[in-house]
This record gives structure tokens, sequence and C-alpha cells, in this order.
């Protein structure tokens, strides 16, 4: 087992090198001279070329790349063009936000999705599995930012029951958790009931069955383990839309996450907050889905089977 | 000759089994409908008069035998626009989804059917994309680029890309060592051949399903940026900037995000139905 996790560690660097390297080559695309965003339009040409010697702006971009991978391992991720302040503290000041969204979201999710996705399969053609099919249809069609709106109109301008904006208390949250949450609710809740559909027709149900043992022990000893195993994956893989999710639904809450710190940031044209940002949010997404697999190692005896020997 | 004919009964046993699938038929009805709409939007309503000239005497009001679904903020016919935008986003989600199929589609045969060094590059290179979730992706092409539509295109289709690939490859991976394949080597059919004539025509339902619910995402994701204010800009009227202006006036005007978000939620689930009656009617476990 611990050669397994060791094993997955270490795959992660590489993982992180890649992720680095494909962001850093985009916004190295950006058109205009980050010299010239820094000091404005009114700098002298040689002020201009001044700063982009100091920022190593001259160098060829491996160079340029290597220096940033080798400042960022000390957790320098060079400094912002506008307030001059370290990105690192910026980024690490907005993140327990945005963690806190996409953590409630997964598990509001997964709490309603799997028991929801199990309810369909055990009782299939029910009006509960079409009314529970039809809502997780729905949801997969609609945008989350729309729903976040709809939510606000429904709840707090027409009902006045939650705070249009902020997260002082834990009610804030509320709605922004059901937005984040609804695509990957509606995605677990489909899932976790295909799987279960699968796993009821297998040979060990039916012989369970024959043996005499209860449905409710069937369900609950034989089925939910093995169905639930796909089902984590997912949950990692949908971990990622969540990270991405909370750009737009702190933009719509108007929340001081790091989505809406990357979408200013953008608009500013603040190329260091923008790469930090988005390294910052795909490595989350790289080291939660790590943990994702060891939990799957855990649960799946015949991944812990393979490295036990 | 025998062969076209078996294939062509294939592709009506399929459509006879999506036939049957009401859902997918309403969704099909619904999709057709959307596409008349953005085929004909010039007649329906003209472009510079109603989706685009602002008239501040009329702005915000209510729904009215003149304007079915209301004015904006600058006294735009709401309807007007959203039929406009259903151009946009259709147009959007048809190439956001096509170009990176071709590319992603062209990787994933390549890898999976030659293999080795050039599949492990290839593949390895892909996961690297996948790494960074694919909106984030888009974000960060979008920031580096800038915004408006040719450049939104550009990003979704480069985040879409890795998911095809993998698509293809597993595909093209259960069938390359078949005996069909085999034997098409065995009389020297070249490679293109071999990928164009005999496993392409195996691989297409999978991809097909993909697709379909792509251009779903995509659409949704299309209007998430320009929600965002890094996709397509005002006054273009495009579904997901029309919502982030409705956002403004949501207390006095919740009409101006009501009607463009029920013609996202209609188009995105005419396509979700298409796509899941298709994978439905392609899984031969399902055969009747």
């Amino acid at each position: 087992m611990y050669k397994y996790i060791i094993k997955r560690l270490m795959m992660l660097i590489p993982v992180i090198l890649g992720i680095s390297f494909i962001v850093f080559s985009i916004i190295s695309l950006t058109p205009g001279d980050p010299a010239r965003i820094i000091l404005g339009n009114h700098a002298s040409e040689e002020a201009v070329e001044n700063l982009r010697q100091e920022l190593g702006l001259n160098e060829p971009f491996i160079k340029r790349y290597i220096s940033y991978v080798g400042s960022s391992i000390k957790g320098d991720f060079g400094s912002s063009y506008r307030t001059g302040k370290p990105v690192f503290e910026d980024i690490f000041g907005k993140f327990p936000l945005t963690l806190k969204l996409a953590l409630f979201s997964m598990l509001l999710a997964t709490a309603l999705g799997i028991p929801i996705g199990i309810i369909s399969a055990v009782k299939r053609y029910s009006i509960i599995d079409g009314a529970s099919m039809i809502f997780a249809l729905l949801m997969t069609s609609m945008p989350s930012f729309w729903i976040g709106l709809m939510l606000i109109l429904i709840f707090s301008i027409k009902l006045d029951i939650f705070p249009v904006t902020g997260v002082e208390n834990i009610k804030g949250y509320v709605l922004p958790t059901i937005t984040l949450a609804s695509f990957s609710m509606a995605i677990i809740t489909r899932m976790t009931r295909s799987t279960m559909l699968e796993v009821i027709r297998q040979d060990y149900v039916r012989t369970a069955r024959a043996k005499g043992a209860s449905t409710k022990r069937i369900i609950f000893k034989h089925c939910i383990r093995n169905a639930l195993i796909p089902v984590v994956t997912v949950i990692g893989i949908n971990f990622g839309i969540l990270l991405g999710g909370t750009v737009i639904t702190e933009t719509v809450f108007a929340l001081p996450g790091l989505g809406t710190l990357l979408v200013s940031a953008i608009r500013m044209k603040d190329m260091p907050i923008v790469m930090g940002a988005v390294i910052f949010l795909a490595i989350a997404f790289s080291i939660i889905n790590l943990l994702v697999d060891l939990i799957y190692a855990v649960i799946d005896p015949r991944v812990k089977a393979q490295y036990s020997r | 000759m025998a062969e076209k004919t078996k294939k062509k009964s294939f592709y009506i046993a399929v459509w006879k089994r999506l036939k049957k699938n009401k859902l997918a038929m309403i969704g099909l009805s619904i999709l057709i409908i959307m596409l008349t709409i953005a085929v004909f939007a010039d007649i329906i309503a003209d472009y510079d008069t109603l989706a685009i000239k602002q008239n501040i005497n009329i702005r915000l009001e209510g729904v009215s035998k003149e304007h079915w679904f209301g004015t904006d903020s600058y006294g735009r016919d709401i309807f007007a626009r959203i039929v406009h935008g259903s151009r946009i986003s259709l147009i959007i989600g048809i190439f956001a989804v096509s170009i990176p199929l071709v590319i992603g589609g062209l990787i994933g045969a390549i890898a999976g059917y030659f293999g080795g060094l050039l599949d492990n590059i290839l593949m390895r290179l892909m996961d690297m994309l996948l790494a960074i979730p694919a909106i984030l992706l888009a974000i960060a092409i979008v920031a580096a680029l800038g915004p408006g539509m040719i450049n939104l295109l550009i990003a979704l289709s480069i985040a879409g890309i890795p998911g095809y690939a993998r698509i293809v490859k597993s595909s093209v991976i259960t069938i390359k060592d078949l005996e069909f394949v085999e034997a098409a080597e065995a009389i020297g059919a070249g490679t293109t051949r071999i990928l164009i004539r005999h496993i392409l025509p195996n691989i297409l339902g999978p991809v097909i399903v993909q697709a379909t619910l792509g251009i779903a995402s995509t659409i949704i994701n299309a209007a998430a940026l320009s929600f965002i204010g890094l996709g397509i800009q005002p006054p273009k009227p495009e579904w997901g900037s029309m919502l982030s202006e409705g956002r403004e006036y949501i207390r006095q005007a919740p009409h101006l995000i009501t009607f463009t978000g029920i013609a996202i939620v209609l188009t995105v689930l005419s396509l979700n139905l298409i796509g899941d009656g298709l994978r439905d009617a392609l899984d031969p476990r399902l055969k009747d």
C-alpha cells in the first residue's frame, strides 16, 4: 500500500510541471509588453527597457520558464503588475473561500446524489425514479450561473431568506453551494443509478437472493459497495468541474474568492495573478484527484491486492 | 454492395430504435425548431432595429404585445436578441465541437493505431491538458488572447481536444486487432485507408454520442465565459452576456434573466435528450 502511495505521489511531480508549462506557455502568448502594462503609457522607452531587463523579459522563453518554476518552488509566484504585492499572498488569502465552497458543494452533491441514485435504481421505473431522472436531466441542462440567478430571484429577492451576496455567516454559503453543486449532483445521481443497475444484474446478487438474503441486506451488503467504486472516480473528476465552476459561481454571488480574483486580474491584464491562480487551482485539482485515487485503492480490493504482494 | 446494404440497415435500425424513444424525439423537435429560428433569425426579427438599436424611452418594459419577452435596459427587444443569440450559441456549439473532434480524433486515432512511443508522447500531452479543468484552461486561453468570438472558439476548441483524443483512442484500441482490420492489412491496404474506411465507421457511434453531448456542454461553457465578461462582448446578443446584463436589474426586471435562461436550457436540454437517446439506440446490449 505504501508503495502505491509513494508511486502516486511521485507521479504528481510531472503533472504539476506539465500544468505549469502549459499555463506559462499560454500566458506568454498574451500580446502586449508586461513592462509597458506595469509602467503605463506615459513611461519613457528607457524606463520600460530597464524594467524589461529587471524582470528578465528579454530572456528566451525556456529560460524564463525555468526561472519561474525555480522561484515558485520557493513560494514566489512573482508580484502583481498592479499592486506590486506578492501573488502568493493574494492567492492564499482568497483560496479558503473557494475551497470551502467547492468542498460544501461536493458534500451536498454526494450526500444527495448517491442516495437518490440508489433509490432510483432499486425502484426502477417507479415515480421516484422517473422524477429524479427528469430532475437530473434538467440540472445538467441548466447553466449553473442561471440557476444561481434564479435562486437569488426566488430566495433572496422574493422570499428574503438568504442574502444576495456575502459569506459573513453560514447562510451566505447556502445559495452558492446549491448553485455550484447542481451539475455534479445530477452527474453523480445518474452514475450511481446506472452502476447500481449493473450490479443488481450480477450473478452474485442472484446467488445472494437465492440463498434467501433479504432485499435490504442484498442492497446494503452486496450492491452498494461495488456500485460505488466507479462513482468515486466520477466524484474525483467532478472536483475539477467544481473548482473551475467556482469562478462562475463566485461571479454570480460576487464572493471574494480565487475565482473573482482571477476574473478581475484578467480584466486588468495582471498576468502574474492570472497565471498563479490558474496553476494553483489546477494543482489543487491534481491533489484532490490523488486523494480520490488513494480512497479508490482502499475501497477496491483489486488495487490493494496488486500492491500488497 | 452487400456491405453497403448492411451498413445502411445498421443506421436504419439505430434510427428505428431512436424513433421509439419519446424523449429523444422531443429533443429532436426542439432542436429543429431552434435551428430553424437560428437560420431564419433575420426574417423573424430585424437585427439592427430590434436587437441592436437602443431606445431609452422603452427600457425595462415588461411582456407586451409589441415586445413578447419585454425590453432590456437599453430598450432593445429581448425576443429579438434571444432569436439572434441562438445563432451565436449554435455556431459556437457546432464549431467548438467539430474542430477539437477532428484534431483530437486524429491524435487519438494515431496514438491508438500505432501505439508505442508516439502513443506515449501524444497521450501524456493530452493528460497534461486534462489535468487542468476544461473551463479553467479555456479561461486561461481567453485571458491571454483577449475576448471575442474567434478567441472564444479557439479557447473552447483547445480545451476540448484531449477529451475527444481519449475517446477515439480507446475505441480504436478495441477494434484495431479485430480480424477485419487484420484482413485489410493483409491485402495491403494503406494506413490512411484502413483508418478511414475500416476503423472510422466502427467507432462513429460513441463519437457521435459524445459530440452531441459535447455541443450541449460547450454552449453552456461559452455562455458562462461570456457571462463573466471573457467571451462575446456586448452589444452582441449573446445569451451569457445578456444574462450578465440582466443580473444588474434582477430586482426591477426579472424578465431579463428568465426568458434568456429558458432559451439556453431548451437548447441544451434538446441536445442532451438526443445524445442520451443515441447512446441507448447504439448500445448493442439494449438491442431488441
